[in-house]
């Protein structure tokens, strides 16, 4: 696979999962541009792995958790662009308001739940899978999930 | 609904917002560009780290050919005319682990090239000097980055930087074991041995906070690294300073500037002539004591650093193997 190929097919998916891990599109954006930069410049020994497009994705996950610390993030704050990808605003604003209490509480956890919540439920992946991705053991994808989804309840609950 | 169903159909409703990519492709390739010319502009940084001696230096314990071709280095093609007035770069010294991005400045230092090209003076900031806005130098590399560091570093001197060259741990590490070591003394002149990479980097991060020894030992590393390249005579294969540059840049040496002009200056330099000037006392809150840094800034915009260094000698410490 060249990086062309790989770029032509993966790139939509890999702005889909970089929207649900930052929440925006503009940061999802960079997210994925940045990751993509490293990618293109390293694509011979990536593309020799076994699973070019899992590299691909952890590369990006982490950058995501590490995004506090990155360079692009302060590109991100100082740009002043039109929020131009979000539909214009509906009938039923009350509606997509309690509809979107849940996307709220997302970013308020921590980084690394929200990237596990997106890989399982977003991803559809199995508790192996996203320990590769994150580096860290099954049991504590498992936790992690466990304490992001107990948070959620209770904000959900109280929300209502 | 339960908790996880909801997340479900929140992500599913949100793939909407998923900007386009055909952009995104274009900025891709932009920025691929640029990062590719950076790291081109990285061999140069190597010929700032050596302090003035040709940079194409016999690089034999390499050996291995390099990951990702680079342009060709620009160093030995079309040297750039030479201003004729002192040169000043910057270089900061960080503790970014690999894979970090976070990290404090552990040492500042101004290299300054004389005008007429026959010296080199590394002039210390100590660390913890305190710079305009109350913050010490260390935190305000923590806070912003280079381009805060070189403004305030320009706030308290009034010289500018065309160049910045930062050197976290492992890229000094990568260029001391890519010339086979580097013999150098620990502060106050104990321990002078030479070492590879692996124990620069032990000696250097075993000073902690002691930004005297910190200082000194750096200043008494790079005068080492510039004889040690010196001594190693050989133009090597442009294929293995290829690879070095790649080593290098790959484990966190990064420039922010044109040095090209620089590492053309550097291949008539002689490390003899190298002269460390620096505060001797532990972690001071002032940069230098305000009367000596006026003049000592004065000296560096006007490129007359001998006439002060001989007015302060306790400050002054010349290039010894």
């Amino acid at each position: 696979v060249t990086y062309e190929e790989f770029a032509d097919s993966r790139l939509t998916a890999l702005l889909r999962y970089a929207v649900m891990l930052t929440g925006d599109p503009h940061t999802a954006q960079d997210l994925v541009q940045e990751t993509m930069v490293r990618v293109q410049l390293s694509w011979r020994r990536i593309a020799r792995t076994s699973s070019p497009d899992g590299y691909v994705r952890r590369i990006l996950t982490n950058q995501f958790i590490d995004l506090h610390r990155g360079n692009w993030l302060r590109r991100v704050r100082l740009r002043p662009e039109p929020d131009q990808w979000f539909a214009a605003p509906s009938d039923h604003a009350q509606e997509t308001a309690e509809r979107d209490q849940m996307w709220a509480m997302l970013g308020t956890l921590p980084r690394r739940q929200r990237a596990v919540l997106v890989l399982r439920y977003y991803e559809d992946l199995p508790d192996g899978d996203i320990a590769e991705i994150l580096g860290c053991a099954v049991g504590t994808v498992r936790s992690s999930i466990s304490r992001a989804l107990a948070t959620l309840r209770t904000e959900f609950v109280e929300a209502r | 609904m339960t908790v996880e169903d909801e997340l479900r159909a929140t992500f599913a409703r949100h793939e909407a917002e998923t900007p386009p990519a055909g952009q995104l492709r274009d900025k891709i390739k932009t920025a691929v560009v640029r990062r590719q010319r950076r790291r081109a502009i990285t061999a140069s940084a190597v010929a700032v780290l050596a302090l003035g001696v040709a940079v194409p230096v016999g690089l034999r314990t390499l050996g291995a050919t390099p990951a990702t071709p680079l342009p060709a280095v620009a160093l030995t093609q079309n040297p750039a005319p030479i201003p004729a007035t002192g040169l000043n770069v910057l270089l900061i010294g960080t503790d970014r682990a690999v894979g970090a991005t976070a990290a404090v400045a552990r040492t500042v230092l101004i290299v300054h090239v004389t005008a007429d090209r026959k010296h080199v003076y590394l002039v210390s900031l100590p660390s913890t000097g305190v710079v305009a806005g109350g913050q010490s130098l260390a935190d305000t590399y923590r806070g912003g980055g280079v381009a805060q560091t070189r403004k305030a570093v320009t706030g308290l001197t009034g010289l500018t930087f065309g160049t910045t060259v930062t050197v976290a741990p492992a890229a000094m590490r990568a260029v001391t074991d890519a010339v086979g070591g580097v013999t150098f003394c620990a502060a106050g002149g104990t321990s002078c041995a030479r070492r590879g990479g692996a124990g620069v980097e032990k000696l250097l991060g075993g000073l902690g906070g002691k930004i005297d020894a910190l200082d000194e030992t750096s200043q008494s590393f790079l005068i080492g690294l510039a004889y040690r390249l010196a001594d190693t005579k050989s133009l090597g294969d442009p294929a293995e300073l290829q690879h070095l540059v790649t080593v290098a840049d790959h484990s966190g040496l990064g420039v922010d500037g044109d040095l090209t002009v620089l590492a053309t200056v550097a291949q008539s330099l002689n490390p003899a002539a190298v002269v460390g000037i620096r505060r001797t006392d532990e972690a001071p809150s002032e940069i230098y004591p305000a009367d000596v840094g006026q003049s000592l800034y004065a000296a560096l915009r006007s490129d007359d650093l001998a006439t002060w260094a001989s007015e302060h000698p306790g400050y002054v410490h010349k290039a010894q193997r």
